[in-house]
This record gives C-alpha cells, structure tokens and sequence, in this order.
C-alpha cells in the first residue's frame, strides 16, 4: 500500500496543499518543517481523513480561509488521500466538513463530516464508489485499533515501550488474531450456563438450591474482585504510563527536575545565609566600633594606673581613715581616749590640716578607685571584644565563600533552567513522587486482590462438586446440566481458542521482531510479547537488556513495521519527529539503524515511510543515511506574507534552512 | 589651698561649632556602617574623642552649648574613660576633683576627632571602609596584646 497523492485544503494552518508522489518512488517521503509549519496538522488531517478523529476546533477550519472570507461564506475542510492497494487498484479516500462563517466572525458547522471512497481497478479505468459503507471499508484497511501504528508521533516513541502501548499491543494483537468474536461468545455461555444451573437447584430440592446460591454468591463474589482487579490494573496502567510520561519530560529536561529541586533547596540557603551574614556583620561592626574607640582611648589609661599606684604608696588608695568622723570628734571635742580637745588648740589645728589634705586625698583616692576599677572592666573587654571580632569575621569570610559557592551554583543552575518552566519542572518532579507511592499501594492491591481471586475460585470450584451430588436423580435436572455442560464446555473451547489464537500471533510477532532486531543490534537478542502483552528484549539467558532511548526507539520502529507484516496490511507508517528530541550522539545513531533497517523493508516492497521532520532533525547528516533510498524531500514553510497563517508546500530543501551553517555547507557541497 | 570636688552644672557636653555641620553625614556613614537607622550621640562623641586623643591634638570648643551628648546618657565605663583622658592630659590626678575640666578635655579632643573625621570623608574615597579599617586595626593592636 503506498500513498500516491495527498490533498488538504483549508485544514489549519494547512489552507492549500497537495503532495504528489507519482513521479519518485515514494517509498520514504521526508516531509520537512521548522517549528510551526505544520507536520503536525499534516499528520492530525490525514487522522482526521483516514479515523474521522478531529482536531480541536481551534486547529481545525483554517483561520487565514475564515479571515478572509466574508460573512455567511460556505467554507470546505477536505483531505484527500489517493492510495495503490496492495492489489494494484486504486483508492480514492476523501473527508469533508462544511462551515459556515458567522456574522461574529467564528465559523460553525453545515451538516456532518462526509467520507467518501472510490476505487479503481487499474490505472486507465475510472473511479467509482464503493459498494460497502465508506466506513466498514477504510476499518478494513485502516483498522482503528492500530491507529498507533500508522501515525506515530516520534516524540513520543522512545518512550513507546513504556507509555500506553499495552493496551495499544494488546488491541492490535487482538485485531491481528480476530478473535473477538469469541471472547464474545465465552463470555454469554457463561451467562447461560449460570442461569441453567439456577433452574436446576430449584428442581432439585433445598440443598442443591443453597449450595447454587451460594455459589452464585461466591461468583459474583469473585466477579467484583475480578472487576476490582481490572479496575486497579488499569489503574495501576494509568499510574504506570503517566509516570513514564513525567519520567519522559523530566528526561527531557535533562534531569532538570532533580535541578529545579536543587535550585529551591540553594534560593532557601542563600537566603538564610545572606540573613546571617547581615546580622553577623553588623555584630561585628558594632564590636569594632566599640573595641576600637575604646582602644583608641586605650593610651591614656597608662598615667591613670601611675596615679593609682602613686596614690596606693602614699596610702590613701583607699583613704588611711575617714576625715568627716574626725571631724565630728574635733565638733565634739572629744578624743577616741576619751581626753578633752580644747578648740583652737594645737592639736586641734594640727588635726584638722591633716583632715583638709586627706579631704582632698580622700575624694581623689574615691574617685581614682572607681575610675581604675571601670577602666580594668573595659581593659578586660578589649581582650574579648577582640576575640568576638576575631569570630565574627571568621564567620563573615566564611559565610561570604559559602555565599559565593552557592551563588555561582544558583547562576549555573539559572543558565541550564533558562527557557524552562521551573515551577512546571518542580510539580512534575512532586508528581512523580507521588506516583511512585500510588504505584507502589496499587501494586500492593493488586497482589491482595489477586490471591483473594485464587481463594474465591477454589470455593467455586469446591461448591460445583457439591452442587453437582446434590443435584443428581432429578430427570429434567440431568437434562438442564447436560445443557449447562455443553454452555460450558462451549465457553471454555471459544476462551480457548480466543487465548490460541492470540498466543499464536504474540508468536509471529515476537518472531518478526527478533528477526529485525538483528539489524540493528548484535548478538543473540530475542523478543518476548507476555502474557501482558509487554514487549521486552532478552539475552539468550534470559536476562532483560536495558535499551538506550535511541534502542528504544528504533523496537518501536520494528514493532509497527512487524506488525504490518504479520497482519498482512501494508499501511504506510507516517512518523511526526521521527527521531524525537534526542541529542546529537543518540539521533545519529538511530538515524543509522533506521536507514539499514528501512533499506531491507522499504526497498524490496511497496511499503511507504512518510517522516516529518523539524530543522533539529534533518540535517545533511542525517539525510545522509538515507540517501541509498532516494527519498523524495517536500518541507512545509510560510508562505510569504501569511507568516504563522498559512503554510505552502514545497519541493526539496527548504531555501530558509540554508542559514544554517550545515545546510549551508551542504549547499556548497562541502558536506556530500 | 582648699581643694574641693567641683561638680559640673552642665547637662550635656558640647561640640565644635565649626564641623558640627558634618555631624549628620558621619551620622549617616555610621548607620551605614552598622547597618542599623541610626547610631547614638554616644557612639559618636565616644569616637571622635577617641580619634582626637589619638592624635593628640585639642581644639578649643567656645562657647558650651551642650548640643552633643547628655551626661546622663554616658555611662561608668564611659565616664571613667573621659577621666582616664583628663588624668592622661593634664598629668595630674587632682583633675578629678573638677568636674568641667574633665568635661572640657573630652571635648577639645573630641572636637579633632570631629574634624579629622569631617576631613577624611571628603578626602576618603571609601571613608566608611577606611573608617573600619583604621578601628579593626586599633583592636587588633590592644586586643591582641592585652
């Protein structure tokens, strides 16, 4: 199956285009854009053509075509797809959608979305409807269920294994095997059987009755554990995928949710140390002050320790006695003995001159006493006030180095997370913390309900016997259970042929995979589809390999490619961002693996690679690998004027591109 | 000679007429320097005595004003050094017996200290990290030995 031509009109940004790959061999198609060019609503029309799955009305009817149309106007979205078929016909896929362009200047619907499919049997015949629903005929080659596997988003695939592919691998092995039908059809024997074996126990009496009852008790018992169990797997799925996806975009910010964390943690530190260094510095200023006025002050307590000690040799430091109580024995005229002091005698004014010079001897010593005693306080704090300094501006060189390391790592840290969401990085990194305990109380449930489930169904199992003895003798009873029986046996046979079946096709895909597998990666490497429905490559010991992104990427690649064969259905796989945003290293070395694995797959048949890539993507270095196929490269760009309003089409490389300084040596064949 | 303890009728102490103007940008380096709103008239008068004594020079202070810090707000240790300084100028301890002698030492030196600071903050390109220098120094010196 090849996609030979594609037209979409008025289809977002996308307002008139037609890819036609009639004229090269049109097996790898490179469809070419920078960012906002629209790769992405290329492949979101032909979802829309091919599923009917519309993209939000925003992206929807071309905004230039309603810009420029005028009230009332009947506006066309179509994409239309001409496809070869495997069979040598052609096929002529087209959906269409009419709007309406309001007087407010919005734009609503006419009528429904229409499909319609013509066919040709060669290429000189003419096109013609077909006879089944256009519906039923595009699930035929276009089955719904594999969606993912036709149109792939690339961002999205080394991720592939991890993210929501269980369930895609499971529909897609379920609609490779066929098998619904008698999924369907255990599941309504089953139904039947119950409802026989509850006629049977009310024809055979009050035993057989109670056992069945509580059998059906013990059912539907087990019944709500099972759907409790499927409720927390598909809870635990949800849990699981969504943390690979937050695992995915915390990889893809290079670990800069652990950075944003880191980031926090430093803005908090520095803050708290910046505080510090504020009040340790005015600490320390204000000691400085205090010690240094003091210390320039320090030389004149030198001629005050002279008087201090003069004054302690000459004994009046403290005073040799108190000059006012001689005073008041001269007042009294009396002495200490006891003998009378005549006043104005000679011993009176002899005593008294002494008294007026240890008056003034007295108040001095007072004075000088106090004084010395204040200044050996303060002598005292020079020594300590020293020693605080000493530590304060320890502290401050200390806590200025600690700012200064913290600082440069903040700046460094801002440099990396400049252009992302740094909150956005920090709730996701929560988030993945929180699912990594949700995970792990699932799991836990998980393991509870299932134990439950094997100790339900032993009791089911025990009360079968007992309703099978206690049901026996009864004519009509033994009819009814015959019935039942062959209800059973008939659920069982479909269950099983249902499980074959599916067993059958994880085979041949995991055959397919390891086949291809061998392309890309040296040694005995295997593939195993489990039980559910897991993809996962293993040594010949066993042993899971752990894969890089770019490994990873490329089993996704080789899935739906194997998937393609072992369904017989040769859709063309169409790829947004083929090699997702990995680095330099790991892209080119999926760009090696894709080329040698495409080289085998696309040469030799009509199968059909359509690869939309941005300018990060395809480079000369890239295109390289691809040469040997002889793709056919369009790029999507503005057209002129109409910039981020409408897009053109256009052949080869696109002019803009050659300002990069690869293109531009590819241009000037310094790059081969 | 009688020799009595003269008590001082002053309330407060004075300053230099000449570079009081400057006070409020010292005033303002100081803040800066301790990273607080303001700094006390103590704190000031206390320096630029320091500084003054230092340098061992006086300026007469005529007349008294009492515009630089209240007696009442110097405290013991601060008193016993302006009488450490009186005692250290006029080499004699019966200086203490008067209290505006002791008053009007602490002034004449603080008023040098005034107006060396008053000149070192025009001639200062970084007077506050001068300032710190020139008293970390001073501690160290004193801290250090003592």
């Amino acid at each position: 199956m090849k996609i030979e031509k594609i037209s979409i009109s008025n289809f977002g940004i996308i307002a008139d285009v037609v890819l036609d790959l009639t004229s090269g061999n049109g097996n790898l198609v490179f469809v070419n854009g920078e960012n906002g060019r629209g790769k992405t609503t290329f492949q979101s029309a032909l979802r829309w053509c091919f599923y009917g799955k519309e993209p939000p009305i925003n992206k929807f009817l071309s905004s230039y075509i309603l810009e420029s149309s005028d009230s009332g106007a009947l506006l066309n979205t179509s994409v239309s797809v001409q496809i070869l078929m495997d069979d040598a016909s052609t096929a002529f896929v087209e959906r269409m959608q009419v709007f309406q362009k309001t007087d407010s200047g919005t734009s609503k619907r006419v009528g429904q979305p229409k499909l319609s499919i013509k066919t040709r049997k060669s290429e000189t015949g003419s096109f013609v409807d077909v006879l089944v629903d256009p519906e039923i005929w595009i699930r035929k080659y276009f089955p719904e269920r594999l969606i993912n596997f036709f149109l792939f988003d690339g961002e999205l695939m080394k991720n592939f294994f991890a993210i929501s592919v269980k369930g895609a691998i499971e529909n897609a092995v379920k609609e490779i095997a066929g098998v619904d039908m008698f999924e369907s059809i255990a599941s309504n024997l089953s139904q039947v059987e119950t409802s026989l074996n509850r006629k049977i126990s009310r024809l055979t009496g009050t035993k057989a009755e109670k056992i069945n009852e509580e059998k059906e008790l013990q059912r539907r018992l087990m019944e709500d554990i099972y759907s409790d169990y499927r409720l927390t797997e598909d809870e635990l799925n949800l849990k699981k995928e969504r943390k690979s996806e937050v695992v995915a975009l915390l990889e893809g910010v290079e670990g800069l949710g652990l950075q944003s964390e880191r980031l926090k943690v430093i803005e908090a530190d520095l803050e708290l140390k910046t505080t510090n260094l504020g009040v340790t510095n005015t600490a320390f200023q204000m000691q400085v002050l205090a010690s240094g006025t003091n210390s320039l002050l320090q030389n004149s307590f030198a001629e005050l320790r002279k008087k201090v000690a003069h004054a302690e040799k000459e004994d009046r430091l403290p005073p040799p006695f108190e000059p006012a109580r001689i005073l008041q024995l001269i007042e009294d005229e009396t002495c200490l003995c006891g003998a009378h002091l005549e006043p104005k005698s000679k011993a009176v004014l002899k005593l008294e001159a002494i008294i007026e010079k240890y008056t003034v001897a007295s108040d001095v010593g007072r004075i000088l006493d106090t004084t010395s005693r204040q200044i050996d306080l303060i002598e005292v704090e020079l020594r300590t006030g020293w020693q605080f300094i000493q530590d304060k501006n320890n502290a401050i060189i200390q806590l200025r180095a600690d700012i200064d390391k913290l600082t440069k790592e903040r700046d460094s840290l801002v440099e990396k997370l400049q252009g992302h969401d740094v909150d956005s990085i920090r709730l996701l990194a929560t988030e993945r913390k929180n699912l990594d305990r949700q995970i792990e109380a699932l799991i836990s449930k998980f393991s509870s309900l299932k134990e439950q489930g094997g100790n339900v169904a032993l009791v089911v199992d025990r009360l079968d016997k007992e309703f099978s003895e206690a049901s026996k003798g009864n004519a009509q009873a033994d009819e009814l259970k015959k019935q039942a029986h062959l209800a059973n046996e008939i659920a069982s046979a479909a269950g099983k042929i249902h499980s074959i079946a599916i067993q059958q096709v994880r085979q041949q895909l995991q055959n397919s995979i390891s086949e291809k597998f061998k392309l890309i990666m040296d040694g005995d490497v295997k593939t195993q589809i489990n039980e559910n429905f897991e993809v996962r490559t293993l040594r010949s010991d066993g042993t899971e390999i752990e894969l890089s992104e770019g490994q990873n990427m490329m089993k996704a690649y080789i899935f739906s490619i194997a998937l393609r064969e072992v369904i017989n259905l040769g859709f063309p796989l169409i790829v947004d961002t083929p090699l997702g945003r990995l680095g330099e290293g790991p892209r080119t070395q999926l760009a090696s693996m894709l080329s040698n694995l495409l080289t085998q797959e696309i040469s030799e048949s009509k199968r059909q690679v359509i690869f939309l890539m941005h300018d990060g993507e395809y480079t000369p270095y890239t295109r390289k690998h691809f040469a040997d196929s002889h793709p056919t490269e369009v790029y999507l760009a503005y057209e002129p004027g109409f910039d981020t309003k409408k897009s053109i089409l256009g052949k080869g490389i696109d002019p803009n591109w050659l300002k990069f300084t690869a293109w531009k040596d590819w241009a000037e064949e310094k790059i081969k | 000679m009688t020799l009595a303890y003269v008590k001082s009728k002053r309330t407060a102490l004075s300053w230099d007429q000449e570079f009081k103007p400057n006070l409020p940008d010292l005033e303002n380096f100081l803040a800066k320097i301790l990273e607080k709103n303001s700094v006390t008239n103590t704190e000031i008068f206390m320096l630029c005595l320091g500084i003054g004594f230092n340098e061992g020079l006086k300026r007469d202070v005529p007349p008294r004003k009492s515009d630089a810090v209240r007696l009442s707000y110097l405290k013991d240790g601060h008193m016993a050094i302006i009488k450490s300084v009186a005692i250290s100028d006029t080499k004699d301890d019966l200086v203490l017996l008067d209290e505006d002698k002791i008053y009007d030492i602490a002034e004449q030196y603080a008023a040098t200290g005034l107006m060396m600071l008053s000149r070192a903050m025009k001639s200062e390109p970084d007077f506050t990290g001068w300032l710190t220098a020139l008293l970390f120094n001073q501690a160290k010196e004193v801290g250090s030995l003592s």
